[in-house]
This record gives structure tokens, sequence and C-alpha cells, in this order.
């Protein structure tokens, strides 16, 4: 069609990006890697290399696992412009039915974390995409009602798994499940409809429904994923130290929202969203984490500066291009 | 105004005024002269930059570069009400009354100060001041006391007037009002401009209109694409001169479609029956294949209700919106199954998402046929934006460039292009036009006349009537939700004659 406008694209580009706009865009997107080596370098160097000694790499490897596999599920939630801030009461509820059912039948106890997983987020993605609660709210409800519920299913007090739950901590199958997740997230992400509805329903909601996103399934299949992963950081964390007890998880989606946030994604979510803030924001989260223990930070001074993190990243990375339109 | 200040001929001198949008610049350095005692007429074809210049003038924008003179001082307005109390009045194309607020205090929006009495509002010395500001005007039958909503738009327009000359301007800018007027409303309006002609004050006439500039006016500026093209005095006035300079080229029909053979109805795609919503009273339609559908009527006519619920964004609340084969459409994803596409009048953060890429935005509907298996490869996406970029001749620095960087011509191509790269058979334009320069609109108006030819069925929602008139096969004119009017394709239809059903 349109015979005299079949011209070769090339001749349509000007060749003049707006000003200024490929070196920012190249800036932009080294930043997570410059804060990373900054870290790398602080962390290694007032621990005296016990950072990067062997010794310290298993440690290591488990802090990035649990941040690694949120992000994943928080990734999609937040491309969407939404968040998440139940993941960690969803980890622990998920951990606490986890470590009753294994009293059952030890085999029971991962399908029951991550069941656990995906209802909770299909009610939070119900609540928020069909009762049109704001995300955070929803969310955040549901993690102050979980916290409840997880007193109630460990009867006040802790519940201890059958030893032979134990070999379950294996760190070939906690790598094999983090290269599988993230590998999965990547293409999901990047190369299919789900990965580029979530974007599109971040950069403008309306565009989206107009352009026929189903924006609704596309919500909650995002709060099915924190859901899943949240259940999947329950579960290896209850084997890891063998009993549920009422903060296991907790805090996993300040890490993860951190992690992301340091690897660069926006917070407004949207087509600036790119994967790669899981892999290089779990790497700096899990430094940050490790090498503020081995400095002898305790858990309080640890939980301010992880809030200020959280405050600076949100700060700097709003992505005022949503925001400002050029009429 | 009059008498001592008589010493210079010039009442406002623009000097190089230049104003930027991001990287669109919608002013390249205008100078005009406006002299004290004249009809000054302003017209441009939309995207010219006449109404950025006049609302430069009247203080609604501030100039990006140029300076400017009024009565020979230095002028530089911060804000509508410091233009207005310089001596500068306009009246807005748009509504420019506001809602929720009786007649008097809009006309003294902002000037309640005066009527304060120990630090309370004397409502009614304002009522009575409000009287006699209509009653000036000739618009006595309006009750000051009245809230504004219960007005005819027409009236509320007489509202907008007796506030701008209350403030006994000696500038009043016109901007585009006329449309929006019958014959009594602009009968009103001409006498108060020849009146303050006649006092010695000075009117900015703006109009795309070239009849009516030409009666009204003493002198004219030409603007093409923020460029002044010519300033002529009134026995200079020649209708194909006018438009050349507007234009920028001859002009020979051929900028809209030139066929007035009988229109080829098609059979039905698209049926509206007995819809009600919102502004919408029980409208039924049929739209054709084959056919361009033309809907006029003024903004409030309920005309761009009528696009979305056609699209299923809106539920109606009586009647419905069916397909040939009898689907309902009640979701827009319902209407993209279908076949139908849908350009929305806010281009900026409907149709578009402009901090995504043109990539993104072009691929968005299609994705589902661009991936093969489920797997959507960059290459795929590179490839499929190629093709669309390069049909339509959209001009862009890469593919990755956000579409917040193109000017809105190629904004409006990418958000046309969507729904030619999903295929779509039906095309449910709101204003695809509005905002772009001429250039772009000739080619938007060949690829419509082109899709048309095609077999598609296109329906074009506008508020420009040469357009509508231009190109569509049929129009139906919409007023107060309801249709008013259908007009077939015709060389002799007119403005004037159309304009009767729209107000």
């Amino acid at each position: 069609m349109v015979s005299e406008f079949a011209a070769s694209a090339a001749r349509n580009y000007t060749g003049t990006k707006a000003k200024g706009e490929a070196p920012k865009r190249f800036l932009k997107a080294f930043i997570p890697y410059l804060g990373l080596i900054f870290i790398l370098v602080f962390f290694d160097t007032v621990n005296h290399g016990r950072l990067l000694a062997p010794r310290n790499f298993m440690p290591l490897v488990n802090q990035i696992f649990y941040t690694a596999i949120g992000a994943c599920g928080m990734a999609f939630v937040i491309a969407q412009g939404n968040l998440d801030f139940s993941m960690g009461a969803v980890a622990g509820f998920a951990a606490a039915l986890a470590a009753r059912a294994a009293g059952i039948d030890p085999l029971l106890a991962a399908p029951v974390a991550l069941l656990v997983g995906l209802v909770v987020g299909a009610v939070n993605g119900i609540v928020h995409a069909i009762l049109n609660v704001p995300s955070f709210i929803a969310t955040l409800a549901m993690s102050f009602m979980l916290g409840g519920l997880v007193l109630q299913v460990l009867d006040s007090g802790n519940i201890g798994l059958p030893l032979s739950m134990l070999s379950w901590d294996n760190t070939l199958l906690k790598l094999g499940t983090l290269i599988v997740l993230l590998a999965v997230g990547a293409i999901a992400f990047e190369f299919t409809r789900f990965g580029k509805h979530s974007k599109a329903i971040g950069s403008r909601i309306d565009t989206a429904i107009q352009s026929g996103v189903a924006v609704r399934k596309m919500k909650i299949l995002s709060f099915m994923a924190t859901g899943l992963t949240a259940g999947i950081v329950g579960f290896f964390a209850v084997v890891r130290s063998g009993t549920a007890t009422a903060i296991t998880g907790g805090g996993l989606e300040m890490d993860a929202l951190n992690a992301l946030l340091l690897g660069g994604m926006p917070i407004s979510g949207g087509a600036n969203s790119k994967f790669r803030s899981v892999f290089i924001g779990s790497v700096m989260v899990a430094i940050l984490v490790n090498g503020m223990t081995m400095w002898g930070l305790g858990t309080l001074v640890q939980q301010l500066v992880k809030g200020v993190i959280f405050i600076v990243a949100v700060a700097l990375s709003f992505d005022r291009t949503n925001t400002a339109v050029i009429k | 105004m009059e008498g001592e200040a008589m010493s210079d001929k010039i009442l406002l001198r623009t000097n190089a005024i230049t104003k930027d949008f991001g990287p669109t610049k919608a002013l390249k350095g205008v100078s005009v002269e406006v002299r004290r005692g004249e009809v000054h007429g302003l017209i441009g074809e939309n995207g010219s930059g006449k109404s950025t210049l006049s609302s430069i003038v009247a203080g609604a924008q501030r100039a990006s570069g140029g300076e400017m003179f009024f009565a020979d001082k230095p002028y530089r307005p911060f804000s509508m009400l410091e233009a207005n109390s310089s001596g500068v009045g306009m009246i807005v194309q748009e509504m420019g009354t506001i809602p929720g607020i009786t007649v008097a205090a809009n006309i003294f929006l902002g000037k309640e100060r005066r009527f304060a009495k120990a630090g309370l509002l004397d409502v009614g010395a304002m009522l009575a001041e409000a009287r006699m500001a209509l009653e000036a005007i000739g618009a006595g039958h309006i009750s000051s006391a009245d809230r504004i909503d219960l007005l005819s738009f027409e009236d509320k327009k007489l509202v907008e007037i007796a506030r701008a000359l209350h403030a006994n301007p000696s500038l009043l800018i016109v901007d585009e009002t006329t449309t929006a007027l019958t014959q009594k409303g602009r009968d009103i309006l001409y006498t108060i401009m020849d009146r303050l002609r006649g006092s010695g004050g000075s009117v900015l006439f703006i109009s795309h209109d070239i009849d009516e500039i030409m009666t009204r006016c003493d002198r004219l500026t030409i603007l093409r694409d923020g460029t002044l093209t010519g300033t002529l005095d009134k026995p200079q006035f020649e209708p194909s001169e006018i438009r050349r300079r507007m234009i920028g080229r001859e002009i020979k029909g051929a900028f809209y479609r030139d066929d007035y053979g009988k229109s080829t109805q098609g059979e039905v795609a698209l049926r509206v029956e007995g819809l009600s919503v919102g502004a919408i009273r029980d409208v039924n339609l049929e739209l054709h294949r084959g056919e361009i559908l033309g809907i006029g009527g003024l903004t409030e006519s309920g005309m761009h209700e009528l696009g979305r619920a056609m699209y299923g964004l809106v539920a109606p609340e009586r009647g419905s919106v069916k397909t040939a084969g009898g689907a309902r459409i009640d979701s827009p994803r319902a209407a993209i199954a279908a076949g139908i596409g849908y350009v929305s009048k806010d281009r900026d953060k409907e149709a578009l998402m402009v901090a995504a890429s043109v990539r993104d935005n072009l691929c968005l509907p299609s994705l589902g046929q661009i991936g093969r298996g489920g797997f959507i490869t960059p290459k795929a996406e590179r490839s499929f934006t190629n093709e669309w970029v390069g049909k339509l001749d959209i001009k862009l620095g890469s593919l990755n460039q956000f579409c917040m960087h193109l000017s809105g011509g190629n904004k409006q191509k990418v958000s046309l292009g969507k729904w030619l790269g999903k295929g779509s058979d039906i095309l449910l334009l709101d204003c695809p036009t509005r905002g772009i320069d001429v250039g772009v609109k000739a080619a938007i108006y060949k690829l419509l006349t082109e899709l048309r030819l095609q077999d598609k069925s296109i329906m074009m929602i506008s508020e420009e009537l040469p357009e509508l008139i231009g190109m569509s096969d049929r129009i139906i004119v919409f007023k107060d939700g309801a249709i008013s009017k259908e007009f077939e394709r015709s060389e002799s239809l007119s403005e004037a004659v159309v304009i009767e059903y729209m107000i």
C-alpha cells in the first residue's frame, strides 16, 4: 500500500538525535555498574579483603539468591508502575504453612509454599486490578493481615522442620533454581507480551488500554509472579534455618526493591525498565548486606542504611520523562 | 485611550518573537505591527503559530525570545490579568468561562477586590455592574445572577466578550471565536469590533476563514509554520494570494480529495443503534466499507464521546455498537478483535506512550502477530517498525527515539501506523490532523483517500470544517448530543451551511 511512501526507512533518520540524548542514555545505563564497583571496593577495603575472600563466597551467593529471586518477580510489578510491599509477609506465611505441611509429609512443603505464594499474589492482584485499590495500599494491608495469620499458624511459637528436610538447603539446587528463574524472568520480561505489556502499562496505562493490552490480566499475573517468588524464598528460608518463625522472610520486599532501584530500574516503571537491573541490583544489595554485617554493623543500623538508600534511589530514579509531557 | 496618545500610529509592535515547546519551534521570529484604529487580521493554518502569538500578546504564555512594545512602552505581561490591566483583552477559541459560578463572578474573575466591602464581597454591586457590562455589548438578555452553566454556548461566549470589554481594552484579541457563534452572535461581535476601531482602539482578529478575514479586516498578517509570510493592506486582499502565503504553494483542490462522483456506499461495517452515553442521546448511525464518514460539531456536542463509545472505551447507558456480523463492541479488546483501530484526540496522553520509543509504540497492538510462538525478537520488532516508518515516511533519529522528541505530525503518523500495521479495517480517528503542520496534513489526507479506495471504513471526527467538507463522503453533524443533520458529499457544500446545524 501507499506506494509513494515505500521508500527506504533509512532515509527518514535525520541522524540528529535530540541533543545530548545519546551520552545521557549511555551514562544512565552505566551508573549502576559504577555503583557496583564502588560498593565492592568500599566494603572489600573496610573489611580488609574479607568480602572477596573464597570463604565468603557461599554467604554472598546465599544473600544474592534471596534478593535476586524476589527481584525477579518484583521487576514485573515495578515495570507496571506498581509496588508489592507484601513480599516479606508472603514469604513468611508460605514458610509457616510449608513447615506445617512438612509435618504431614515433607514432600508437601515445596508445593504448599509455591501455591500459597500464587494464591496470595492473585488476591493482591485482584484487589488492585478489579477493586481499583492502589497497589501499595493493597499490599501493605495484605502484609498486615498475613502478619496476624502467621502468628496464628505458628501458634505464637516456632515450627521446626523434620531433620530430613535440611538436605533441601543444597547449593546446587539453589543455583539451579536461581539460574532457571533469572532465565525465565529475563525472557518473559524482554521478549514476550507479558513483559512488553507490563512496560506499556507503566509507560501510559490509557495508551495500553487503547492498544488492546489486557491490563487487568497483566496486573494480576505480575502480582502472582511476586507471590510465587516470595513463596520460593519462603521455602528456601525455612529449609535453611530449619524453623519457621514470625520473622522468616522479613524485609524481602525492601531488598528486592532496593536491588531493582540500585540496578537502574525507574520506580515509575515503563519503557526504561530493563531486566538487567535484577542481576546488578541483587549483587549490589547482597554485597551491601554482607559487607555491613561483616563490618560489624547491627541490624538497626543496617535497616537505617537500607531505608536511606531506598529514599535516595527513588529520588534519583524517579522518571520525570513520564510525568512532564511536552504538549 | 483616544486623543493624547494618538501621537504614534502603532499600538502594538512585536519584534522577532520566538516560542519553543521543547524541540518544536512554534514561532520563529515574528514581527507584527498593529496600528491604532484598525482591525488587524491574523491568518494561518492550524499549527502556523497564530494562536501562540496571540496568547503571548495576551499574557497567557511567555515568549522564548524577542520583545514587544505596547503604546511605545516595553511590554512583557506575566499573566493575562497583567495584560488586561495594560489594556489588552482576549476572547479565546475554546471555552473561556469557569463553570459552577455566576455570570457576574465570571465577568469579574480576578477583580473581585473592587467589590470588597469590609472584607466581604458586595454581591449586589457586582451583579449590578455585570448587568451594565452585558447591556453595553447588547447582551442584556443574559441575567448576571444566573449560574454560567445554565447558559447556551453562545451566551457563554457573550459573557466572555463582556468580560474582555469591561476592562476597556485598547487592544482586543478575538481568537477564532466566530466559528462557534450564530449569525446573531457574530453581529454582536462585529458591532463591538467596529465600535472599538471607531474609538481609536485596535482589534487583532484571528481566523482561518479567508472570506471572513477579508470582509472584517483593514490589514492582514499571514503566518506559516511559525514564520511571517506577508502583511497585506485591504486593497491587496486576494483569496488565492492569501492561500498561497498560508500554505506555501499553489493549492488546486488536491489538498483534500478532488473526486465528487457518487460515493461508493459499501456494505455496513459498524452499526450504532440507539446509543446513549454521557452527552450522547439515542444516536443511530452506520459506518460503511470504503467510505470516509465525517463527524462534525462543537467540542461539547458529544462527537468525541461517540468515538470513545464506538471503540468500547465507555459502556453505553442504552443501545449498542455492533459489527456487521453482530459482534458487540464493549471493550477496546473486542473492538481490536473486530478490526477496529482508534486514534484518540489526546495524542500525548492516550494515543501514544510519549516516554517510550517509536518501536514500542508502533508494535504495541501487533505484538501477537510480530511474535513467533510467543517470542518477540528484537529483529522482528525492528523489521516491523522499519516497514511502517518507511511506508508512512516518519522522520526520526532512531527507532529507539522516544516519541516525545518527535514533531506533532510524526507523532500522529506513529499513532496511525499502529493501526495500519495491525491491519485494521475500520479506523475511528478523532481529530487526526489536530495541531500538525500542513505538509503532514496533506500526507494524511492522501493516506485516508488511499485507504478508502482499499475498502477500509474511516470515521473522521473533526473540529475543522474545511477538512470535513473536503474529505468526507458523508458528514453527520452533532448538536447537543444528537444528530442534527446529515450531508452528502457535494462541491457546493459551504461551511456556513454546516455551522447552522452545529449551533
